[in-house]
């Protein structure tokens, strides 16, 4: 199982990253992170599982997170290159904007380094490389200073 | 000037020490160059021809004699007993070995001074008028707005991997010396008859490889409105700018691509959402740092006597009248002066600054200018509030430190960047040429028969030394490998901002100072009575200029 880091602690993760939509919404496993166009079909809503999240680009735009999206337990901005900061500005509407209330996601190419940032713009949890280096993560977190705006 | 409380102490404290964790963790080869590249150029670490080149912010360019003094030690210790005044009001240092980075940090932070967000792509250092605070034309005193909205920038989370660098100016005063429209935004502070203070609001201006002279995005945006605005016209651009191409990367092609209006509205949209996000400002709030920028103890000075102590000695000694007409400047508060500092003195390069005269500068400051010294967009350095009955002893003690050349605003007050001799950019070096137009141009007569002119020197596209809106620009290019120059004419920066015309081809470096000279020559023959080389030129238009370099208009 990989790690997590969730509200400032290291634990294991129990989510799983799903990469192809499945044809039937039912088959996907507890605590399967589906990509979002893999539950875009309403007519398979509401889902009979209750835990599953939902994964998509930096480039998604607001009007693709629709309400059903925002029921889901967890939301995973996926990154792709870390130079690409669209990521925090998403994270913000999703978390203001929008008002999402879950566990709100990053994953992949992303730095150790710009986690605070990250969860100063409402991000909750982190899914962290196998080879990350867990302590410099945990130190990034716990020793950023906090903006006073 | 500000002072840092503690809070903003050990924000700075704990910055560093993340950094200084992060280049271990570099230094340990425990992450790659590509990784800690947007680390280190938020730091304002360059890697250049000799060392890392080091910026370090200097906010708004206000500047204490102690931070001077500091800089004057780093540069004594780690660089080479001198440091450049760059375009944006910074200070850069060309020689410090990475491993001694950790240490000039430290005693940087002992004066409340450091690096943060001078480079890479996140919102720089704020700049404003260099006459802020003193300025006779100025209705609002923008630098208790330029300190908020650092606070609220340095750091902030959101706008820290932007598509490019972003740059934000403030002004206050009826003259624009700030360059508002060659910023991504610039902000004018203005009085509302009903609802008080507010900005307008400038976006999209730029310079570089597409320049551009930026546009009105709102006429008035009350203060209080005023971060959750711009929080909204960032989020716009840094969701929508463009990412694949970092030459069309900057806010200005993003407004030119989509138009005015169409960036409006849809900045527009986010304000509904960004006006719940961040709070109001509160009047407290900027009150509070407006006690910074109280103005200092000035003592009530008869202006009639300093007028006669000034005649008298105006007519005794014609070098200090002409350096008190060239490099002093009006005061809002009568018996005062403003005092520009030359750093384009024939001897050095031009904004360059050496220990020694740091050192002296720093005196001065306290000698004769409540302690503070103001750096410029022109690359010099200002003594905003000068007694007049001192300035004559002012004037001695710069003579002496070679920091009086009385050329301010002439043809020998050359704007130019570093170029080939530090820059790793570069294509030509841009020091070696203003020295040869400073040596054509040496008799002081003949400059100021030439009078007000402007004159900046880019070594590359990135036009760090803002050519195009200089009346004669120069632009470092690669012909076959070799150094050409391509020389532009009538640029303007101020209200009437305008990008200056291409004359022709690019002409060879040795060619260069001839080039200027017909130039120059073509002027003086044409001008009508006091008229300024940009009015002259504005009145007959490029032909002759093209005909007095290449010989023929075409
Ligand atoms: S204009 Fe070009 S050469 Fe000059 S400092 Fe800027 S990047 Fe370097």
């Amino acid at each position: 199982m990989a790690m997590q880091i969730k509200q400032g602690m290291l634990i294991k993760d129990p989510w799983l990253k799903v990469n192809q939509p499945a044809d039937k919404y039912r088959d996907y496993p507890w605590f399967s992170i589906v990509p979002l166009n893999g539950l875009h079909d309403k007519s398979q809503w509401p889902l009979p599982q209750t835990w599953i999240g939902a994964w998509f680009g930096v480039g998604t735009e607001l009007q693709q997170i629709t309400e059903l999206i925002l029921s889901l337990p967890l939301l995973n901005i996926h990154v792709d290159s870390f130079a690409d900061g669209r990521a925090f500005s998403l994270a913000k509407q999703l978390s203001t904007a929008l008002g999402y209330k879950g566990e709100l996601r990053v994953s992949g190419n992303f730095l150790l380094d710009q986690m605070a940032q990250f969860k100063e713009c409402g991000v909750t949890s982190f899914s962290l490389r196998d080879d990350s280096d867990f302590d410099h993560a945990m130190y990034i977190l716990e020793h950023s200073p906090k903006r006073e705006f | 000037m500000y002072h840092y409380n503690e809070n903003d102490r050990a924000d700075l404290q704990a910055r560093r020490q993340i950094f200084q964790h992060q280049l271990q963790r570099y230094l340990d080869g425990k992450i790659s160059d590509e990784e800690f590249r947007p680390i280190r150029l938020r730091q304002g670490l360059y890697l250049q021809r000799h060392a890392p080149m080091l910026r370090v912010a200097v906010p708004y360019g206000m500047l204490s004699s102690s931070q001077l003094r500091a800089l004057a030690r780093i540069a004594r210790q780690f660089d080479q007993g001198f440091c450049h005044i760059s375009t944006r009001q910074n200070v850069q240092f060309n020689w410090i070995a990475m491993e001694d980075i950790a240490e000039v940090l430290g005693m940087l932070a002992e004066v409340d001074m450091h690096s943060v967000q001078t480079s890479g792509d996140c919102i720089r250092n704020i700049t404003s008028d260099a006459f802020a605070g003193v300025a006779q034309d100025e209705l609002i005193d923008p630098r208790p707005y330029c300190e908020l909205i650092r606070q609220w920038s340095i750091g902030h989370p959101e706008f820290a991997y932007l598509p490019r660098k972003f740059k934000i100016a403030i002004t206050g005063a009826k003259t624009d010396r700030a360059m508002l429209q060659a910023h991504d935004i610039g902000l004018r502070v203005q009085q509302h008859s009903q609802l008080g203070k507010g900005f307008e609001v400038i976006v999209g201006g730029g310079l570089g490889r597409t320049p551009v002279i930026g546009s009105t995005l709102a006429l008035f945006v009350p203060e209080r409105e005023i971060l959750a605005y711009l929080t909204a016209i960032i989020r716009v651009y840094n969701l929508h700018g463009r990412r694949d191409n970092k030459y069309k990367a900057r806010i200005k092609i993003l407004v030119k691509s989509i138009g005015i209006q169409a960036f409006k509205k849809q900045v527009d949209e986010e304000f509904k959402h960004t006006q719940e996000e961040v709070s109001f400002l509160s009047p407290s709030r900027i009150d509070s740092i407006a006690t910074h920028f109280l103005p200092p103890p000035y003592e009530q000075l008869d202006s009639s006597y300093a007028d006669l102590f000034l005649i008298t000695l105006k007519r005794k000694n014609p070098s200090f009248s002409r350096w008190l007409k060239q490099n002093t400047h009006v005061h809002k508060i009568g018996g005062y002066r403003s005092v520009t500092l030359s750093l384009k003195s024939p001897n050095n390069a031009p904004g360059d600054v050496s220990t020694d005269q740091l050192l002296a500068i720093a005196t001065l400051a306290d000698q004769y200018s409540f302690g503070v010294v103001r750096s410029t967009h022109e690359q010099n350095l200002v003594l905003a509030d000068v007694r007049e009955t001192d300035l004559y002893a002012l004037w001695k003690h710069l003579i002496q430190k070679d920091l009086a050349a009385p050329t301010i605003g002439t043809i020998h007050d050359i704007i130019c960047c570093p170029g080939l001799d530090y820059c790793s950019l570069a294509n030509t070096q841009s020091i070696p040429l203003a020295q040869a137009i400073q040596t054509r141009f040496e008799n002081l007569d003949y400059v100021y028969d030439i009078g007000d002119l402007s004159f900046n020197i880019s070594g590359c596209m990135n036009a760090c030394a803002h050519h195009h809106l200089a009346n004669i620009g120069i632009l470092g290019v690669l012909k076959k490998g070799a150094p050409y120059f391509q020389i532009t004419l009538g640029g303007r920066k101020g209200n009437e901002s305008t990008l200056g015309k291409i004359l022709g081809p690019s002409v060879a470096e040795h060619d260069v100072p001839n080039a200027i000279e017909n130039i120059i020559q073509t002027y003086l023959s044409r001008r009508q009575e006091d008229e300024r080389f940009i009015d002259t030129y504005l009145r007959v238009g490029i032909n002759p200029f093209k005909e007095a370099v290449y010989g023929h208009a075409n």
